[in-house]
């Protein structure tokens, strides 16, 4: 489930107040950058899943290096080279990629382009722990021999998600298809349930262990939701 | 440590002294010099490693005319902090069951070493290790950056990275929209 938010803009003061200032889905600061404080009073405050379980590491420093940084408040000066911001890219979530696609044109071509996808695709599926070739015993057919035994679709994992089949003969679902996958960022387990139902496809995401249950990622429709899969990465 | 013996000699007593000694001497922009470990050198930069196999380490301070001393300092330091890390129980196991991963999390000394850099020190860092192929020290700053940037949006990445909105408001527009979703929180 997400909140929805105000989109509008008023026209002249978009800079302070836009949607782009409200944006805040990381806990993460800036490390002491004056942005994040003149930021500060136009974040949204967030309380969702997920901060607490944030390194608390991350927010010792911030205290430390505020102080430093408030002396000497220049932002920075060292302009990388365009293959560096790549490689910086490369190593982002997609949420955070697809809303940089808005910082310039050369920055969307970058993100957009097939190649940084493919480095993204690979980098975000090596984040992942079952990604090797799934156990022969357990493979397509084995569903058949044991009709409630979910089988493993195919022998590679597909962008970093396991894909499970276990048909359903539920009223909700006909016929769903499970994917497992487990970030080693968060330690955290989720399932992806993609069911179709009444001719259009629905997808939800279930974390182990959080208590919220089953949510819907960004979408329920094909398209959107192939975008979140392919850069799962939280 | 070594002796000149005149002319005819010096080249080739350099030469066992430089294979014996177990530093190198590195030099930066701004001419001042430092030491590193010879074997940490070679093991996480490739640029080092090939001057040093190719024999091309100035006894007197190797130039390296695009690294700040700043920079170099925190290269040399990275070097032989990593000569004396002893490898995680945890990287180890994970080397095994990842070894196709193309990065490994940064452990708790390469965090705390890169996070007390300043934006400056870490974007010349980022640099630094680009220029001398020192793929793990990129890996761990490239990491540290997109940490920092997570989160924040595009209009604060902008300033950042000194990065100018190109964009036209209508072409700015289309594509938020269009990308709506991901400027919604989780």
């Amino acid at each position: 489930m997400f909140r929805t938010k105000e989109i509008a803009r008023k026209p002249d003061d978009d800079r302070k107040v836009g949607v782009e200032g409200t944006m805040d889905d990381h806990p993460l600061a800036w490390h002491g950058h004056p942005l994040s404080l003149r930021h500060t009073t136009t974040s949204a405050v967030k309380s969702g899943p997920g901060i607490s379980s944030r390194p608390v590491m991350a927010t010792e420093t911030v205290h430390r290096v505020l102080k430093t940084k408030r002396a000497n408040p220049t932002p920075c000066h060292v302009m990388l080279p365009d293959n560096l911001i790549a490689e910086v890219l490369v190593c982002l979530p997609a949420r955070s990629l697809v809303r940089f696609r808005c910082a310039c044109c050369s920055w969307n071509t970058e993100i957009s382009s097939c190649a940084f996808q493919e480095r993204h695709h690979a980098l975000a599926a090596s984040q992942f722990l079952l990604l090797q070739l799934a156990p022969p015993h357990i493979a397509y057919n084995a569903s058949r021999a044991h009709p409630d035994c979910p089988g493993v679709i195919g022998s590679k994992p597909c962008f970093g998600l396991i894909l499970v089949e276990r048909p359903c003969h539920g009223a909700l679902f006909k016929g769903c298809v499970l994917a497992l996958a487990s970030t080693r960022l968060s330690g955290s387990f989720k399932v992806v349930k993609v069911g179709v139902q009444l001719g259009t496809l629905e997808a939800t995401v279930l974390t182990v262990g959080n208590a919220q249950g089953w949510r819907a990622p960004v979408a329920t429709f094909l398209v959107d939701f192939s975008v979140d899969e392919t850069g799962v990465r939280r | 440590m070594e002796v000149d013996k005149g002319k005819g000699e010096a080249e080739e007593t350099r030469k066992v002294a430089e294979a014996d000694r177990d530093t190198v001497t590195l030099k930066s922009s701004d001419g001042k010099l430092f030491e590193v470990s010879k074997e940490a050198a070679a093991r996480l930069s490739t640029v080092l490693a090939g001057m040093i196999a190719g024999g091309s380490i100035d006894d007197n301070g190797t130039d390296l005319k695009q690294i700040g001393s700043e920079a170099l300092e925190n290269v040399v330091d990275y070097c032989n902090k990593h000569a004396n890390s002893i490898p995680s129980a945890a990287l180890i196991s994970s080397s095994i069951s990842f070894n196709t991963a193309p990065f490994k999390e940064p452990e708790e000394w390469e965090r705390k070493f890169v996070d007390r850099l300043s934006h400056d020190a870490l974007f010349d860092l980022v640099e630094a290790a680009n220029f001398l192929g020192m793929e793990r020290l990129l890996d761990v700053t490239c990491h540290k950056i997109s940490e920092m940037m997570k989160g924040k949006s595009p209009d604060q990445i902008r300033e950042v990275f000194n990065i100018k909105n190109d964009y036209t408001k209508e072409e700015l527009e289309e594509i938020r929209q269009e990308l709506a979703w991901a400027f919604y929180d989780d």
